[in-house]
């Protein structure tokens, strides 16, 4: 239960999936309550497309269980839940128009019509009146009518694999929005993505992953936490570390004029501390961190 | 829901180019063959009696060979693009993705041969009137049929074409399962038809099923033997098809 005291929409435990000698996935445990948006983040090959097919029931786990949309999930038995998907590369069938696919599709459960379909095409930013077919859709209009398919049927879990793929700027924000309203009106989201700022901007929690591991869970409010205490400096003064013995603060790096510093002095106090020591300061202010920051230091990546 | 993926099937069928393509290639070879066979009645025309039975070969053999690629890619192309998972996702039980196909393929497929009949049909009846055809142009098991009405026949054989049509189809919706290409699926038309030059026994043969107009006088194909031995075809793809389904992990 959250807050609000609705049921899990996802409740994943200890699921992992194994092929051959290799696990694709260990051991991952997922609880996604309804209007949530957590996101899915790794390198490739990490597990994501894997977690996110066991969740569509798709495959089967090979260990672990769980519930999705209130079906069991187990080793032996592979669920068929309502969920809404958006994969990487959308797929549909090319030599149909836009509506055309998503009324084939909405007649496969019967619970919409056309006229929902087109409502839902126009949402996105598609003519539901457009003729051509597909096939000469570009990259953005497939993203968008990935997305109208994904939640036309009002789904209570969206499963999204980067669904800001070939958009436009306008078509990200869209995008960003469109997932934001979705969750808004209740639906639990599951986003992977390789697009760490967008993650950023729409999830409440991040899940980095490798090598078929959760490494670390980020909510929204402890990547903010992270950058507390670390301020970058601009100054012309060459600030050496006897220069601010009296201050309690490290230089933790320098590119010319530019020093990052670590202090657990208020700010205030720490920048009449360094006029003191004959500093001269230009700029002065907190460092940002961000989703790539904790992804790079976590996954140990060189940020170069 | 099995019945309305059937039309969701038939409707993306249709609207295929490839499918008109198919329309479009068998109702010139029926209407070539038929007016052959007028003029190999008539010698002395355009045509001579040997390019008429050489055309008329083709134009029967050609639909059940060629129709995979317009009806049967559907499994192997899906399990590429990922659409496959789309239908999966809206709670599609597997057993049915494999049977509503396969019937779909079999009404495209009478429909296709229907519908390319119709420029034989016209021409039958300018070339036999409703007086009577020459009953030695029909198959064995009909013989009195076209006599007596020509429309009837001409239907009905293309109905039976249509149903091998669509069986060798299902075949080919069976092979994508288990091979993620569309046209090595869609060849399978191809190696049953190759499987007609081992098989001694006659009435198993699907290559003297399909060719049934080459075998006039074999007296054991009836329209009922051979909607049952399509039928049974279909059975077993459907069978293979599901299994095959069911038991793979990843659909893609």
């Amino acid at each position: 239960m959250d807050q609000s005291g609705a049921a899990p929409i996802l409740e994943l435990a200890g699921v992992g999936k194994q092929y051959g000698r290799k696990w694709a996935l260990e051991a991952v445990d997922l609880v996604l309550h309804p209007g949530q948006i957590i996101g899915f983040v790794g390198p490739n090959g990490a597990g994501k497309t894997t977690l996110l097919k066991v969740i569509m029931g798709l495959i089967r786990p090979s260990r672990g269980n769980g519930s999705v949309v209130g079906q069991q999930l187990s080793p032996t038995s592979r669920v068929a839940p309502h969920v809404g998907i958006m994969l990487e590369r959308p797929p549909f069938i090319e030599h149909l128009s836009g509506l055309r696919n998503l009324s084939a599709l909405a007649s496969i459960r019967n619970s919409i019509d056309t006229d929902d379909a087109r409502r839902v095409m126009g949402q996105v930013g598609l003519d539901p009146d457009a003729r051509r077919p597909v096939r000469t859709y570009s990259q953005g209009m497939r993203q968008r009518l990935a997305f109208a398919q994904a939640v036309m049927e009002d789904p209570p879990l969206l499963l999204l694999d980067e669904p800001t793929n070939g958009l436009d700027p306008h078509g990200i924000v869209q995008m960003r929005e469109s997932i934001r309203s979705a969750a808004h009106n209740g639906t639990a989201v599951l986003l992977a993505s390789h697009l760490l700022s967008e993650v950023e901007a729409i999830c409440d929690e991040v899940i980095l992953v490798e090598s078929g591991k959760v490494i670390k869970r980020i909510t929204r409010g402890s990547i903010a936490a992270m950058g507390k205490g670390t301020l970058r400096l601009v100054t012309n003064t060459d600030v050496q570390p006897s220069l601010i013995q009296g201050c309690d603060v490290r230089i933790v790096s320098r590119s010319g004029s530019v020093y990052t510093l670590e202090t657990h002095m208020p700010t205030p106090d720490l920048v009449r501390s360094l006029v003191a020591d004959g500093i001269d300061i230009e700029e002065i202010g907190p460092v940002g961190t961000t989703l790539e920051d904790v992804y790079l230091e976590t996954l140990a990546y060189d940020a170069r | 829901m099995w019945n309305r993926l059937i039309w969701l099937e038939v409707r993306r069928t249709v609207a295929r180019r490839r499918y008109a393509l198919l329309i479009a290639v068998n109702a010139a070879f029926a209407l070539y063959a038929v007016l052959a066979t007028r003029n190999s009645v008539y010698p002395g025309t355009i045509m001579t009696a040997p390019i008429a039975f050489a055309v008329s070969y083709v134009a029967v053999s050609l639909m059940p060979v060629v129709a995979p690629f317009a009806l049967g890619d559907s499994l192997a192309a899906d399990r590429v693009s990922g659409y496959l998972m789309l239908q999966l996702t809206r709670s599609v039980p597997r057993p049915l993705l494999a049977s509503s196909r396969a019937v779909a393929a079999i009404i495209s497929g009478v429909v296709a041969a229907l519908v390319s009949a119709v420029p034989c049909l016209i021409a039958a009846y300018e070339l036999y009137p409703p007086s009577g055809g020459d009953p030695t142009a029909a198959v064995a098991f009909l013989p009195g049929l076209l006599a007596q009405s020509p429309a009837l026949y001409v239907l009905l054989m293309a109905a039976l074409y249509g149903l091998a049509a669509g069986a060798v189809a299902t075949c080919a919706l069976a092979v994508g399962t288990f091979v993620r290409r569309p046209i090595a699926a869609s060849m399978v038309a191809v190696f049953l038809l190759g499987t007609g030059l081992v098989i001694p026994v006659q009435w198993a043969n699907p290559l003297e099923r399909i060719m049934f107009a080459s075998t006039w006088q074999a007296t054991w194909t009836t329209p009922v033997s051979m909607t049952l031995y399509w039928g049974a075809i279909v059975a077993l793809a459907i069978v293979v098809a599901t299994a095959r389904l069911t038991q793979m992990d990843d659909c893609s």
